[in-house]
């Protein structure tokens, strides 16, 4: 199948659908398809990703640059509503019944069912990822120092990759 | 963040998100007979204002860091119980987090905007910045120094994974076969690379079977 933006719409929607846990939950399974379908290589996937993270808003605005690689300026709204659409129209209904009956016991449950799993697609998110980039000594320094910083809740969030992107270009 | 602080002032009281007693109260508690005081509605301007700055910030990723200090502590238009509430919500339902979470606040927060706008204004700047990095960081023929600050940006977001992942270990222990549950979705994803939805449905009704509310396991 050659018609990208059906492509996008097709994947986002589904990513949108089944990705519990938030957007770094469903990144192995976004690189693999994203991949796969010849959109990006591997590791301008994940410079895509890091690029998120130094962009205000969300994080979940990923689909943005996997959308513009694919089919341009078309692909980037195409990815983004295709993606945010169900979500939007999912928490729109459910918001307005949990205003009204005010029960809590269920999007308790249903938080605390996920997470298990959110932190299994986290970590094969970080075994993925990993494989990619850090592949010397200088790129292990790098992801370890931005844990301690991170870790430390010290500095503002924006800034860590901000840093990294500086000691790369001095040093990289 | 420079407007000056105003309180939420007149123009009738707002249909949606009534303060009830109860809030603060806990997540499951509501008290019997809790009752709900009018609050006004909080001005449109101030509201998309503080929204847009939210979305215009830089937080790597997560504005919530900006909002509840803005619209809890600030402004007061949403009590930290109502916060916490949303940010459940966002993770009960599928898809980005904070997008569910900032579509709760909406209906919470004591204005008439229509959520689609909220939302407009909150996405806008980042969409935006992001749409001028795909076309600037990612095309091939850009500039040596950016090779150089992607290949530091690589192993950081790494970095950044791994600290999110930590904030929310204790959470996953905490619920039932939460660890075993952890290391299948691992496992079926990122070592037998199975299609996400094969290991996430069984996964996720099993869970969700384990950790069922007590009033449905009675």
């Amino acid at each position: 199948m050659d018609w990208p933006l059906l492509q996008l719409a097709l994947l986002f929607g589904r990513l949108s659908l089944i990705g519990f846990g938030g957007n770094d939950a469903i990144l192995a399974e976004m690189q693999r398809q994203t991949v796969e379908a010849g959109w990006m290589t591997s590791v301008r996937f994940t410079e895509a990703y890091a690029l998120s993270r130094v962009a205000p808003g969300p994080g979940g605005l990923l689909p943005i640059m996997v959308g513009y690689q694919a089919a341009g300026l078309a692909g980037a709204v195409v990815a983004i509503l295709s993606y945010l659409g169900p979500t939007i129209a999912l928490a729109g209904a459910c918001a307005r019944y949990l205003r009204e009956s005010r029960d809590q016991r269920w999007p308790k449950a249903i938080r605390v069912a996920v997470t298990p799993i959110s932190v299994g697609l986290l970590v094969a998110a970080i075994y993925v990822l990993a494989t990619l980039v850090i592949r010397d000594t200088a790129g292990a320094a790098i992801a370890v120092g931005t844990v301690l910083v991170m870790l430390t809740g010290r500095v503002p969030v924006a800034a860590v990759p901000l840093a990294a992107a500086a000691v790369g270009v001095l040093f990289l | 963040m420079t407007e000056t602080v105003e309180a939420p002032v007149g123009g009738g009281a707002c249909e949606a998100a009534p303060i009830r007693e109860s809030d603060g109260a806990g997540l499951s508690e509501q008290s019997e007979g809790a009752q709900e005081t009018e609050r006004p509605c909080a001005p449109a301007h101030s509201v998309l204002w503080t929204l847009f700055l939210c979305g215009l910030v830089p937080t790597g990723g997560k504005p919530v860091v900006l909002m509840i200090p803005e619209m809890v502590e600030r402004r007061r238009w949403l009590t930290s119980q109502q916060f916490s509430e949303a940010i459940a919500f966002g993770y009960a339902l599928p898809g980005p987090v904070l997008i569910s979470t900032v579509v709760y606040l909406a209906s919470l927060l004591p204005t008439r905007l229509p959520m689609l706008l909220c939302l407009t204004v909150f996405l806008l700047p980042g969409a935006v910045m992001l749409l001028g990095m795909a076309a600037f960081f990612l095309d091939s023929g850009r500039p040596w120094w950016v090779d150089g600050a992607v290949r530091g940006l690589g192993p950081a977001a790494v970095g950044m994974l791994v600290s999110s992942t930590w904030s929310v270990f204790p959470t996953a222990l905490s619920a039932r076969l939460g660890l075993a549950t952890a290391a299948l979705a691992f496992s079926g994803v990122a070592l037998f690379k199975l299609e996400l939805h094969f290991v996430l449905v069984p996964l996720a009704l099993l869970s969700l079977f384990l950790n069922r509310p007590k009033e449905v396991l009675a």
